[in-house]
């Protein structure tokens, strides 16, 4: 089979997941915005019940209330679409979500009403915080990584391995909101909230971004670099004991060029993986420290949405998490067919 | 596998175990933690967990950090202190008076919050001629001030010494007559409204009295006389306590609604440990029996298994389970919370549990087995689950982590068992509260840290388990 | 003479003790001749051939005697040196099987390139000339030089090696169980190889391998060790026919002859030793049928018999 072609196979079997997890959870959205709009309606209709016109043909007519009642759901339930079937609002519901159409949300957030609108608008600033916190790490951890699997069992080593240990038990959000105790509260050098300014302009909104910036992705970098060094690590030394390394250092290959070189470039097909599976490994922990921070991306619209009971917005967010989750493992599998030539020619 | 064996490999398991010295940190971690789960009622009180999401614990002063750090402070703060009737002096001043003293040893840079006098119950037949009560306290430096003068005392009575204008006006008369501080009568007026009764209570007198007292340490007492006028009257003071509101609280201070963090900690060990033990061995078996009968079933079952699998393996955890917490309306109890973290904890292991049962099956001696004739079932459980569970077990071990750190992850979202006391709930609680921005360290950092000590210490286990059960790691 | 070593020790430093993988080792090879060295798995064979390239993986290391490449001393030399002046150059190896000896991400041009890149100052077209006439020698297309280790055989594989190992034009090859892991006419076709290019090279090999029935054919000199040590150094054709020491003895008869009759096959009673904790006196007193007291006490001498044959037993009379 070749890549392309296994490349095919696996988009198309993402579509499929994607498609069938959207059918699915639109079963459970209608469940819940059909008890939502029960509740809604039963709401319009006692406040519109408060209205003297209707107060006074409640008290001189009660049939000719109840049926104005009756009149009144039945035009909200059209409204709501709750005479249609059960199946046809989840398909219909599971084909809208497909075509990114979500519905509006209740009140605006970050000055949009609609759901796809304000998604696109979170999505840059997750992808801003999330890539340039994985640049830094996977650079430290790889620097790192080396260093300990070339001093294997030294003190180098064993620090990292217990500070991999330490980190990973660490809740990042929670380190998120220690962070904010010690840098925003005592220290005052970081603002608690890093939802930027929206009345500055040009480099001056950049440079209140980047400052803003600087406390999720110190977060972020401290909780997750331990890991990935000591990944890192595990797949260097694995590699270290391959016949082929000591084949280059028989062949004369300097100590730098086996490790950076020969060790590294055989090491990089696992290590990438690891770095996307990791990334998205830390997806969860990654959203809730967004909303620690009221970093106005994905994480943030979760956090309005469990809030503020916003079923579109938490539908439309999680759609286009588990789609870029789905696309991100298809990515690994490219970058991954690229760097092994096991992969790249056949398979 | 004999007894005798299981004997035996649980000896050499023992004796290599006593080499792995992050395990014997991990054991003994888990064995305090252990220990404050079972015994959290002993510990703290046995009501906390019915109290803990009801109500405002009106008896504890609200946001106030834990009293140790006074040990690090250069500003003494004053703790809180209860004291029942037990602990008070109780005189006869005769003619149907009693006495109730308590000595108070003021070292603190800060005086307590209030004094509050609460528990009476008294029954009395002329609703005009209750028992009467006089407060008086005596400073280290000889005065005395009348707090409360001849107040009738009925059984609903509460005093808050703070805050009662009574004592305010007493107090503010008395201080103005012992510093001889001219006043304005406009700036009487502000100054009686703005002062705070109880640093002048505990101040020293001089001209900064009103706007800023100097702390007076030394000996306080606090005299409490009540007089029953009729001899129909009953005075039961068994209930009766003084509390010192103070500025300071306990082990771990307190939370908005004047919460005991230390008792939520001690009490959220049981939801973590119950949780991440639950879903780790629900989902290790599971995944366990799911990747066997795949190897071993083979063919089109393995591949729809298989597919199946990676279907689970590519959804993104939280996501999907916070949208499930939503469906439940953020009413997810501790038992929903299990199976919602095991429906997506078994994928990993079963992926593993799969290859290696497929390794073993193809190994010679089980081969040679199935060639003399044995039983699959007999290959199964003789040949592949014994190979497996040790894998298994570092495997429990190290899911732990994963499990109790999601549930918190919910927990904090407010989709957790809103009736149960959790270290992700009381985070919730801080975030909501604005913990942070307000400096409540005390709030915030212990529910984080016993998060990540559960975590450390099944790690640790996960880890020396993992090198002892599964040598090849050994060299890594 | 090529190649002098004397009392060589590598011991490993492990957490459970020292570990003595080549326990005094002496012996010469000569410009041109193919030494065979023999001996079960485990007895420091392998050791001494990284030894000799200074590539003993941690935490092993050298510790004794002295390796003598015409009038290098190879144990002193420093790290830098060693490394641009001795491997690949004057001395390289084929290692066993090959199966994993080539990167998997480099292609085979590129991997052959890299002695050249670090040892000479040759245009990179004169090197891919030499590569080529290099690959034709032992019998592969040079158009292999695009492709990736994943895509040959074991065979070709070995015989990329083989043709890597030879390009600097090298004093002396080891060769560490180059046949082990293919499958028997692959074997058959690389033993056939290599005494092709002894013939046509003049080469220096030492040949190591368990298998004692290859250096028949291969091998000038045979030298057999045992758990550290050397325990029989000869002409190969005499060690074949008259195997002094019990344990050469026995690790002959160990092999099928196919010709004779054979009642049973004979086989080595009990294990090697640990190397952590070598038996005194003659290490192999406790598997020797001839074992007397002074092998349990005394570490035998060498006997020189007829001027180049060496043994170390003390049941053969000097």
């Amino acid at each position: 089979m070749s890549f392309a072609r296994y490349l095919g196979i696996r988009i198309f079997n993402a579509l499929l997941v994607l498609a069938f997890v959207t059918f699915v959870v639109s079963i459970l959205f209608v469940k819940v915005a059909e008890d939502d709009a029960r509740t809604r309606i039963a709401e319009i209709i006692n406040g519109e019940a408060r209205n003297p016109a209707i107060l006074r043909l409640k008290a001189s007519d009660p049939e000719a209330f109840e049926k104005w009642k009756r009149n009144r759901e039945e035009q909200l339930r059209r409204e709501f679409e709750l005479d249609k079937p059960f199946w046809e609002r989840v398909i219909s519901k599971t084909k809208n979500t497909l075509l990114l159409d979500f519905g509006n949300a209740r009140s605006p957030v970050f000055g949009e009403i609609k759901v796809s609108k304000i998604i696109e608008k979170a999505i840059p600033r997750t992808v801003l915080l999330f890539t340039t916190a994985q640049i830094i790490i996977t650079f430290i951890g790889l620097l790192l990584g080396i260093k300990a699997a070339q001093k294997a069992g030294k003190a180098v080593d064993k620090v990292l391995s217990v500070l991999a240990m330490l980190t990973a038990s660490l809740p990042m959000w929670w380190v998120g909101m220690v962070f904010i105790l010690i840098f925003a509260f005592q220290l005052g050098i970081f603002p608690a909230s890093s939802l930027p300014n929206p009345n500055l302009e040009g480099i001056q909104y950049y440079r209140d971004l980047l400052w803003r910036m600087m406390l999720p992705l110190v977060t972020v970098v401290f909780v997750s670099f331990g890991g990935w060094a000591y990944t890192t690590r595990n797949i260097m030394i694995t590699t270290m004991h391959e016949d082929f390394i000591t084949v280059a250092r028989a062949k004369g290959v300097p100590e730098r060029k086996v490790i950076y070189g020969h060790a590294l470039r055989a090491a990089s097909p696992p290590i990438v993986t690891n770095v996307i599976i990791g990334l998205l490994g830390s997806l969860g922990g990654a959203i809730i420290t967004e909303a620690v921070f009221n970093w106005p991306g994905m994480g943030r619209l979760y956090w309005v949405a469990l809030q503020q009971s916003e079923v579109n917005l938490l539908m439309g967010v999680t759609y286009v998490t588990v789609a870029l989750f789905l696309a991100s493992m298809i990515i690994a599998d490219v970058i991954y067919g690229y760097l092994d030539p096991r992969v790249r020619v056949g398979r | 596998m004999r007894l005798e064996d299981v004997r035996e490999s649980v000896k050499d398991f023992a004796h290599e175990f006593r080499y792995q010295k992050g395990g014997i940190i991990g054991l003994i971690l888990l064995i305090i933690l252990v220990s404050a789960a079972v015994l959290a009622p002993q510990i703290t009180s046995p009501d906390v967990a019915k109290r803990w999401s009801k109500e405002f614990w009106v008896e504890n002063p609200p946001n106030v950090p834990p009293t140790w750090i006074n040990y690090f402070s250069s500003k003494k703060l004053a703790p809180h202190q209860v004291y029942s009737i037990n602990d008070l002096e109780i005189l006869d001043g005769g003619d149907g008076e009693k006495i109730l003293r308590i000595v108070y040893e003021s070292n603190y840079d800060v005086p307590p919050k209030d004094i509050v006098l609460q528990g009476f119950k008294v029954s009395s037949h002329d609703v005009k001629n209750k028992p009467r009560m006089t407060v008086v306290l005596k400073r280290p430096d000889g005065l005395e001030v009348k707090l409360i003068e001849d107040r009738m005392i009925s059984s609903n009575t509460v005093i808050q010494i703070a805050t009662n204008t009574e004592v305010k006006n007493n107090v503010f008369k008395w201080s103005k007559e012992v510093s001889d501080i001219e006043l304005k009568p406009v700036e009487e007026i502000k100054l009686q409204a703005l002062m705070d009764t109880m640093k002048i209570l505990f101040g020293k007198i001089d001209e900064n009295i009103f706007k800023q007292p100097t702390p007076l340490h030394g000996k306080y007492v606090l005299e409490i006389r009540i007089k029953t006028v009729d001899d129909g009257d009953v005075l039961d003071l068994s209930g009766f306590s003084v509390i010192f509101s103070g500025r300071t609280f306990g082990l771990m201070g307190t939370d908005s609604k004047g919460r005991d963090i230390w008792a939520g900690l001690v009490w959220g060990t049981r939801v973590s440990l119950a949780v991440g033990i639950a879903v780790a061995v629900l989902s290790v078996l599971i995944g366990i029996v799911y990747g066997v009968a795949s190897a071993y079933f083979g063919g089109w079952k393995d591949e729809t298994m298989q597919r199946f699998n990676e279907f689970m393996f590519s959804l993104p955890v939280l996501p999907i389970l916070i949208l499930l917490g939503a469906y439940f309306k953020g009413h997810v109890d501790l038992f929903q919370i299990v199976l919602l973290l095991v429906l997506f904890g078994w994928v990993g292991v079963a992926k593993v549990a799969r290859s290696m049962a497929l390794q073993i099956k193809e190994q010679t001696f089980v081969e040679a087995a199935r060639a003399l004739g044995a039983g699959s079932g007999r290959i199964v459980f003789k040949h592949i689950m014994p190979q497996i569970m040790p894998y298994a077990f570092s495997q429990m071990a190290l899911s732990v982590p994963y499990a109790v750190m999601t549930e918190a992850a919910l927990s904090f979202l407010g989709l957790g068992d809103p009736t149960a006391v959790t270290w992700g709930q009381m985070l919730y609680d801080a975030q909501n509260a604005g913990a942070t921005i307000n400096g409540y360290w005390w709030w915030v950092v212990p529910p984080g840290l016993a998060i990540a000590l559960v975590g450390l210490a099944f790690v640790l286990l996960g880890v020396a388990l993992d090198r002892i059960l599964n040598p090849r790691m050994r060299t890594l | 003479m090529l190649m002098k070593v004397t009392d060589l020790k590598t011991h490993f430093f492990t957490t459970r003790g020292v570990v003595r993988g080549v326990d005094g080792v002496t012996f010469t090879l000569g410009k041109g001749e193919v030494l065979g060295l023999a001996g079960e798995s485990g007895c420091g064979k392998s050791t001494l051939g990284y030894s000799l390239m200074r590539l003993v993986p941690p935490p092993g290391r050298i510790v004794e005697g002295s390796i003598q490449l015409g009038d290098l001393e190879l144990t002193s030399m420093d790290e830098s040196t060693f490394r641009r002046e001795i491997r690949w150059k004057r001395i390289s190896m084929i290692f066993q099987g090959a199966m994993n000896a080539l990167n998997p991400v480099y292609t085979i041009g590129y991997q052959m390139m890299e002695p050249f890149k670090y040892h000479t100052e040759i245009s990179e077209e004169d090197a891919r000339e030499r590569i080529a006439r290099q690959l034709e020698l032992v019998g592969l297309d040079p158009e292999i030089t695009s492709r990736y280790p994943h895509e040959l055989s074991g065979g070709m594989k070995q015989r990329v090696m083989i043709a890597m190992s030879l390009l600097l034009h090298p004093d002396l090859v080891i060769a560490d169980e180059p046949t082990t892991a293919l499958d028997v006419i692959v074997q058959a076709q690389i033993i056939n190889l290599l005494k092709k290019l002894k013939k046509e090279l003049v080469l220096s090999l030492i040949f190591i391998t368990h298998d004692l029935s290859i250096l028949a054919e291969i091998s000038d000199r045979i030298a057999v060790m045992y758990a550290g040590k050397m325990i029989e150094i000869g002409d190969s054709k005499r060690i074949y026919e008259d195997p002094k020491h019990p344990y050469t003895q026995k690790l002959l008869s160990a092999i099928p002859k196919v010709h004779e009759k054979v009642e049973r096959l004979e086989f080595i009673p009990g294990a090697p030793p640990n190397l952590a904790n070598p038996p005194a006196g003659c290490r192999f007193h406790p598997r020797c049928p001839y074992a007397t007291k002074i092998c349990m006490e005394k570490e035998p001498e060498r006997t020189v018999l007829d001027g180049s044959r060496e043994v170390f037993c003390h049941n053969i009379p000097g």
